[in-house]
């Protein structure tokens, strides 16, 4: 078997901080090369197969910013010796590529520029002998880092930038399903939150062939596509950086700190069991006044999806269907997001199902027990979330 | 080395193979002689008259003495396990079947066709490993290997190298050859047990239309025609609409000419797009290379892989590589990839798989094959490819 060490491969370098060639391919399949020099590695968690290290460039390059950047983030597996082959973190990385490729493609579909509420893919090489996605750098700090020292002036503004970021990911039709501590940032100066590590993303419609556990992601969701399983982290998160509390620790209705929250008012449907009785990132934003980053954005069909079309249209036409439907493959359990049209690549711009009157209790221990908001204290926090912008000066930026 | 077919020699030419015979029950030796069935070494048909049987423990083989065995237990026992010499042997290239294959149903033969760069060896060495390591138990098959001294040939020639080492294999540039007989297995399903006969087919010899192969388009039931996603950039990047391989039209010509000559219908094929790695981030392609293999048979899903595999060689604007979807029929179209990604260029020049190949339903083409050919027989595989 080959050598897996970690200087085996091409582009390793004999002394940390020498230039070495970066090869790489593009979303589109396009072959790039650079000269950077590689930073030390970050701190890791020490069971990750995953490093993450800055590439800084010889000079500007064009290719993923018309600005211009110097610098890049390299996501790479570290390469192991050994003759077994764990194949988890090489699928881990195919599908945050897999993601990271098909929100590039859906904004050219849109003819949008690439929002900067999503962590950008600039490349990639999977058949290096450490495997690696290339970024723009991250914008800001993780939440982790600041959690339960959000200041007041900014709580609403992190707010609506993480809402404005998942009404990307829903117009896209992906579903994070790791939104959480670490894989949300925010940058204060620029007002913004930002999104990365698309690793357990899913797109709308695609079975998914294992369950994620996490404490940011509600039972019922551990399968999920549906976009408001994000919407549940979301809420999860914003206590959170708020309160310094992770799910389970506290309870939002009670919790003083949450007055100053927007989302004070939304957080029972935000944080509902079932996901199909939380609010869509969409609702969320109307309900706390904020424009729709993307006016409900018109994928137009590429050449590629017509080709397609009309591939599959032939196709229909000379082996006409003789057999129902088949079950979904692998099986599936219930409740699953709508699905996209063609090729799996479309977004879902369904509006979710109104809630019911009834509120739903805060995280997912059955010890806690169930609470429920009476109905004329909703309709006050309503009020006072549609009063917060006259009193605070809304932050948040078009993008 | 897989064996080569040789050059039929003086007054032996091709003759057009019989239909094939009805299935007959497991078990049941039909009584000789036999001259019905093609020998998948040189192609010819052979004669065996049930008696004549050798045993190739030994170097030279000697023909074993039935005379011998009073016991007809041990007598048809050693009937059984003995190698019966191909009636167009030559002292230049002597060669034997095992008893086995002479005495079910007319083999099964599949040609992989394709030029020699698109993978047809490192395909038939990712499905032959497949073969032997899962086995199709999951849609009632059981299957053997035929002949353990052939199909070891292959494997320690390509299987090893390519899976215990990670070398990737050369494109198969042998001289002079245009087809290649490289295992047989021996498939017990529901009703019967057939042989199955896999060759490597390197067009560019048959491309001569006076090639002596034709022997090969008259045996012939099945084709796995590979689609190559290089070869497709290839031709884009010099310019003008990605042609097809020319193997494909060279092959399918012949085969199509000699079986209705027959009286019989076109033949079943798989369309397979291999290297799918290299489309890997594509939503099609990635989401069939992380499905995993369903079972039992599901017809619908495979004509939803064909239609998206059909679809997606328009959307590349490689709607002429289809052209064995109209010709064959059955047909279905599959996403592979043999080794899950690229090799890369070791200190030693050589290349080589950094964590060892990673096969993608690899069998699946198969599994079709068989439905469409009646090996499998479970609830829809009439519906397959249709």
């Amino acid at each position: 078997m080959a050598d897996l060490s970690p200087d085996a491969g091409p582009g390793a370098a004999k002394t940390a901080g020498e230039p070495v060639p970066l090869v790489f391919a593009t979303s589109t399949r396009e072959s790039v090369e650079l000269t950077v020099h590689f930073d030390p590695d970050e701190p890791w968690p020490p069971d990750s197969s995953f490093r993450l290290r800055q590439a800084r460039l010889t000079g500007p390059w064009t290719g993923a910013d018309p600005r211009g950047t110097t610098q890049l983030l390299q996501k790479r597996i570290a390469s192991r010796t050994g003759r077994r082959v764990d194949w988890t973190p090489y699928d881990t990385l195919d599908r945050e590529i897999a993601v990271g490729v098909q929100l590039l493609r859906n904004c050219a579909a849109a003819q949008r520029p690439y929002p900067a509420e999503l962590a950008r893919l600039v490349g990639y090489d999977v058949d290096a002998v450490e495997p690696f996605a290339l970024y723009l750098p991250y914008r800001g700090e993780p939440v982790s880092a600041f959690a339960g020292r959000l200041m007041m002036r900014d709580q609403r503004a992190f707010e609506v930038g993480l809402f404005r970021a998942l009404r990307y990911l829903e117009a896209f039709g992906v579903t994070h399903r790791a939104i959480g501590p670490e894989t949300v940032r925010w940058d204060p100066v620029a007002g913004r939150a930002q999104i990365v590590d698309f690793s357990r993303a899913a797109l709308a419609g695609r079975a998914l062939a294992s369950a994620h556990r996490s404490p940011w992601l509600h039972n019922s969701d551990a399968t999920s596509c549906d976009p408001r399983a994000d919407v549940w982290s979301a809420g999860a998160l914003v206590y959170y950086a708020i309160s310094g509390r992770q799910p389970g620790d506290g309870d939002p209705s009670a919790d003083p700190v949450m007055e100053s929250s927007a989302l004070r008012g939304l957080s029972p449907r935000i944080l509902a069991d079932r996901a199909e009785l939380r609010p869509s990132a969409a609702e969320v934003l109307a309900a706390l006044n904020e424009p729709e980053p993307w006016p409900v954005p018109q994928f137009d069909p590429t050449e590629e999806d017509e080709l397609f079309e009309r591939g599959a249209e032939d196709f229909d036409r000379v082996f006409p269907p003789r057999h129902p439907p088949s079950p979904p493959w692998p099986p599936q359990p219930p409740a699953q997001a709508p699905g996209s049209a063609n090729n799996g690549a479309r977004p879902n711009q369904q509006p979710s199902t109104p809630p019911p009157a009834a509120a739903a209790p805060w995280g997912r221990q059955a010890r806690r027990g169930r609470r429920l908001w009476p109905f004329g204290f909703i309709a006050f926090a309503l009020s006072c979330a549609a009063l917060i912008p006259a009193v605070v000066p809304s932050r948040s930026r078009e993008p | 080395m897989t064996v080569p077919i040789p050059l039929p020699g003086p007054g032996q030419h091709a003759k057009p193979g019989p239909v094939p015979a009805p299935a007959k029950a497991i078990g049941a030796a039909p009584p000789p002689p036999y001259d019905d069935v093609r020998c998948p070494r040189c192609l010819g048909l052979i004669h065996w008259d049930g008696e004549k049987v050798y045993d190739l423990t030994v170097r030279p083989p000697v023909q074993v003495e039935l005379e011998a065995f009073t016991d007809p237990f041990r007598r048809a026992e050693a009937i059984a396990k003995g190698f019966v010499r191909c009636s167009h042997s030559t002292d230049d290239f002597e060669h034997f079947l095992p008893v086995e294959y002479l005495r079910y149903e007319q083999p099964l033969f599949i040609g992989f066709v394709g030029m020699g760069s698109t993978g047809k060896t490192t395909l038939l060495a990712a499905m032959l490993r497949e073969l032997d390591l899962v086995g199709l138990a999951r849609h009632g098959l059981k299957i053997e290997a035929l002949d353990r001294n052939q199909n070891r040939e292959f494997e320690e020639n390509h299987i090893k190298p390519l899976f215990e080492q990670g070398l990737a294999l050369e494109a198969t540039r042998v001289p002079g050859q245009g087809l290649e007989f490289v295992a047989a297995y021996r498939v017990e399903h529901a009703s019967g047990v057939r042989p199955v006969a896999f060759f490597d087919v390197s067009g560019e010899q048959l491309l001569d239309d006076r090639s002596p192969y034709s022997r090969f388009m008259h045996a012939t039931e099945a084709l796995v025609f590979l689609v190559d996603p290089e070869l497709i950039e290839l031709n884009r990047a010099a310019g003008g609409d990605p042609k097809p391989d020319e193997t494909f039209r060279a092959v399918l010509d012949r085969v199509t000419r000699v079986r209705r000559a027959q009286g019989l219908g076109p033949v079943a094929a798989s369309v397979v797009l291999v290297k799918a790695d290299l489309h890997r981030f594509e939503p099609v392609v990635e989401k069939w290379l992380n499905l995993p293999a369903a079972a039992p048979l599901d017809a619908g899903m495979i004509r939803e892989e064909s239609r998206d595999v059909y679809a997606f060689l328009h959307q590349l604007k490689a709607a002429a590589w289809l052209w064995p979807v109209g010709e064959c029929s059955p047909c279905t179209l599959h996403v592979v990839t043999a080794t899950g990604g690229r090799p890369l260029e070791d200190a030693d020049g050589q290349f080589r798989y950094p964590r060892g190949p990673r096969p993608r339903r690899v069998l699946e083409p198969l599994v079709a094959l068989l439905a469409m050919t009646g090996v499998i027989a479970s609830p829809g595989a009439d519906l397959v490819g249709r």
